[in-house]
């Protein structure tokens, strides 16, 4: 069975070693500016927000690229990006409501999370079980929507102030 | 050039000519000196004067973290801030945490030095390159947490430190807070922002920390997860934060009524200890890389309270400090707590200062009057809220209170100060040894050259009753050598603490240096084995365990040395004189100041002993307690060693 990172952003401390283990296993540094996720610490809530890609059923960034460079991976589940594809336009930025998908300047292309192949980094340093990586059973997809929904939330608000 | 581990970057600002000028970073004197606050001590020698008024435009504020900060090493958010503390007048880094340290270093720099005085309020903001002198005229008056949200909601997800109404007023217990999870500063930072009418800081950075040897570091960096995640006690510490270790600072800090008095802690407890704080709301927050989070934001359930939110390292300071004072209540615990972090008074300074006052006026010494007529009423939150209100504003009596002891001695004489309290070097230090022996952190106290600190390096002596086999374990983990850690063992009463200190406050210096936090839950996953590691890997420079012994010791001479300058010498690293008189039980049985395995009962000479032992191991002058000639040249340190053939040093 196809597994999800499950998020629990009660949980979130805001440390940060998701985003510090993902720029280091992606550009061996630490470049929180190219991590494919990040954390954001949200004041009026008095909580730190885990932001990531959701790899949605639906993916709205899928649809609108307008060269095919994004797609799911058949053996993850994971929207990816086909760089070689990409031809800059940045409708999936726009459109995308996590804020997930990111301009890599010296690439020249868009980056994202792929899940690190179905081993992802982040789940493996969150030491305060905001990031999970099960199995995608109805249960666990279940919850996961309801984290989004409260994502999706947080997203709204912080745009709109 | 490329820079690994180090960011590269020094901020200049000068807030008179209201300028910003980008210099590299010296790769050679930051790793000479490790970077953070050795780096940042070494850059102060040669910028500060001797005898400059803390206030005054001329005494530089040094703000940065360490070459490890950045990196995905855990636990290593550490802002160190360096410069002449008005409370002391003595030299030295203050440290704190949370974003602002972490998020400086992502915008491309390792420290900033602020000089000169702005001629109305401002605030400095770091955006990557784009770095400028904002005007807080908007923010003046305001306390720390409405200024931090007001700097939040303009910037969103940056760093902030801040200084309140205490800071604006020149309070020499003014201090700041970073992200309001962290203070920073004890002592008087935050008056001398207020001295160059500096509000806050704000920086935000989107940039790299890039290290010399990624498979390398990471190894090192691997295997402290897999030990946190071994670690069994690992979900109770997020949950409890620093209450988790509640046991053992109830007993170690419990002291009241000028510590002359521990009182039975059982209904202390229920009232306003761990059983209160369980029934707190709670958020566990932690620090950027932090994988053991122990901050946490705190709400009040019930009563007169009810609803009121504190952001704090932990509730465990104001637990302490509130039983000391007579309080009786978590809810009251949590609002003097906030209160005094919304003014930003040192909690700890004021709570010492604030006992003392209410203990004269308990045996009849004082009156109100003598006051100018504030209230004396130990245990009334109500008359602590008055005072800490005075204290910010600097009004009436509560000008004094702002000046610390140097304020109480000029009202109640030098002689009674010194008869009556555990001050050394112009402040109390937490530690009280007739109640937990003299153990490191005890007698770190006296020769911590700027003044007593909560810190001392988390050594083996840390908690109570550790098992000597358990000591020398640490003491390895600490890069102690074996030849000195035979001459520590080599002692009747089996373990010589005076020289052990000497590796603690090594061990202190590196983790300042290198930005990593030495909170003992966090201190205790790292060795000086791993540091070598994290510390080769990340910065391309080899440095073994024993090179990064001696740079400590190099740093913490230079330490030593800015304070030789200001004039601090043996005769302030003296034990205070109630530290051999008796503290009572609220029983009425008498404890006396005892080693740490409580074998003997320690007198004058046995402490004058240790301290003899630590000049000796340190190589330094017995008479006068400072460095030596030789000992500065063999560190690399020629400079310091001119320095000594003036006259004033001698």
């Amino acid at each position: 069975m196809k597994r999800i990172i499950l998020f629990n952003p009660e949980k979130c401390v805001g440390c940060k070693q998701c985003a510090l283990s993902c720029s280091f296993i992606k550009e061996q540094s630490f470049s929180l500016g190219k991590a494919r996720n990040k954390t954001l610490w949200v004041y009026k809530k008095n909580m730190s927000v885990p932001i990531s890609c959701q790899h949605c059923e639906k993916p709205l960034c899928l649809d609108v690229c307008p060269t095919g460079a994004i797609l799911r991976n058949e053996y993850t589940g994971a929207i990816v990006i086909n760089d070689e594809r990409c031809n800059g336009c940045k409708a999936c930025i726009e459109i995308c409501p996590f804020d997930a998908v990111i301009w890599d300047v010296d690439l020249g292309c868009v980056i994202k999370c792929d899940l690190c192949g179905g081993d992802p980094e982040c789940v493996k340093h969150c030491l305060y079980g905001t990031l999970s990586w099960v199995e995608a059973d109805e249960a666990a997809i279940s919850q996961k929507r309801s984290g989004v929904d409260y994502l999706a939330e947080v997203m709204t608000e912080l745009k709109e102030t | 050039m490329n820079y690994f581990g180090y960011a590269g970057k020094e901020l200049y600002i000068d807030l008179t000519n209201n300028s910003v000028e980008k210099r590299p970073t010296n790769f050679d004197i930051a790793v000479k000196f490790l970077g953070g606050m050795g780096l940042q001590l070494r850059l102060l020698y040669e910028l500060l004067k001797p005898e400059t008024n803390p206030f005054s435009p001329e005494n530089p504020i040094i703000i940065g973290s360490g070459p490890l900060t950045g990196t995905g090493a855990p636990g290593t958010p550490r802002v160190m801030a360096t410069l002449k503390y008005p409370e002391t007048g003595a030299v030295g880094s203050g440290g704190g945490a949370m974003r602002f340290g972490f998020t400086l270093k992502l915008a491309g720099y390792d420290h900033i030095i602020i000089t000169g005085k702005a001629s109305k309020p401002v605030y400095i903001k770091i955006m990557d390159d784009d770095v400028q002198i904002c005007d807080a005229s908007h923010l003046w008056g305001s306390d720390i947490v409405e200024t931090t949200l007001s700097l939040w909601k303009i910037h969103r997800d940056c760093g902030v430190i801040a200084m309140g109404q205490a800071g604006e007023h020149l309070g020499k217990i003014a201090q700041t807070a970073c992200d309001l999870g962290a203070s920073l500063g004890r002592g008087g930072l935050g008056g001398v922002m207020g001295s160059k009418n500096l509000k806050a800081l704000v920086a935000t950075g989107t940039g790299s920390i890039k290290v010399a040897n990624p498979k390398r570091f990471n190894k090192a960096r691997e295997s402290l997860f897999e030990r946190a995640k071994r670690y069994p006690y690992h979900d109770d510490i997020v949950r409890y934060g620093i209450m988790e270790n509640w046991p053992n600072y109830s007993v170690q800090f419990g002291y009241t009524k000028n510590r002359t008095v521990v009182p039975a802690l059982e209904f202390i407890d229920k009232q306003v200890g761990f059983e209160a704080y369980k029934k707190l709301a709670k958020k566990a927050l932690g620090c950027p890389s932090c994988f053991i989070a122990d901050k946490e934001i705190v709400e009040i359930p019930s009563g007169r309270f009810k609803g009121l939110k504190w952001f704090t390292p932990s509730y465990l300071n104001s637990a302490v400090l509130s039983t000391r004072l007579g309080i009786r209540d978590s809810g009251e615990a949590v609002k003097f707590g906030d209160a005094t972090d919304r003014y930003g008074i040192d909690q700890l300074g004021f709570s010492d200062l604030l006992d003392f006052i209410f203990s004269l006026y308990e045996e009849g010494t004082i009156k109100e009057s003598d006051v100018g007529g504030l209230p004396l009423g130990r245990g009334d939150i109500d008359v602590i809220l008055i005072w800490l209100e005075k204290t910010a504003y600097r009004e009436g009596f509560g000008n004094m209170i702002a000046d610390s002891w140097q304020g109480l001695m000029k009202v109640f004489g030098d002689d009674l100060i010194k008869k009556r309290t555990a001050v050394i070097k112009g402040r109390e230090g937490i530690w009280d040894p007739r109640i937990s022996g003299l153990g490191t952190n005890e007698f770190a106290q006296l020769t911590y050259p700027r003044g007593p600190n909560a810190e001392s390096g988390g050594s083996g002596l840390y908690t109570l009753n550790q098992p000597v086999e358990a000591v020398r374990r640490h003491a390895e983990r600490m890069g102690m050598s074996q030849e000195v850690l035979d001459r520590c063992c080599d002692s009747p009463l089996k373990i010589n603490i005076g020289r052990f200190v000497t590796s603690s406050e090594h061990w202190l210096a590196l983790f300042n240096s290198l930005g990593i936090c030495n909170r003992h839950v966090n201190n205790r996953f790292y060795n000086i084995d791993i540091i070598s590691e994290l510390y080769s890997a990340a910065t391309g420079i080899d440095l073994s365990p024993q090179d990064l012994i001696k740079y400590s010791e190099r740093v913490w001479n230079v330490f030593k040395m800015i304070n030789v300058k200001e004039g601090f010498s043996r005769k302030d690293d003296e034990p205070p004189e109630v530290w051999f008189q008796p503290i009572q039980t609220q029983e009425g049985k008498e404890l006396h100041m005892m080693d740490y395995y409580k074998t003997k009962r320690l007198t004058r000479e046995d402490v004058i002993e240790w301290l003899n032992d630590y000049y000796d191991l340190r190589g330094w002058d017995k008479e006068k307690g400072i460095p030596t000639k030789e000992k500065l040249i063999e560190l690399g340190l020629e400079d310091m060693a001119q320095d000594l053939n003036k006259a004033k040093f001698s």
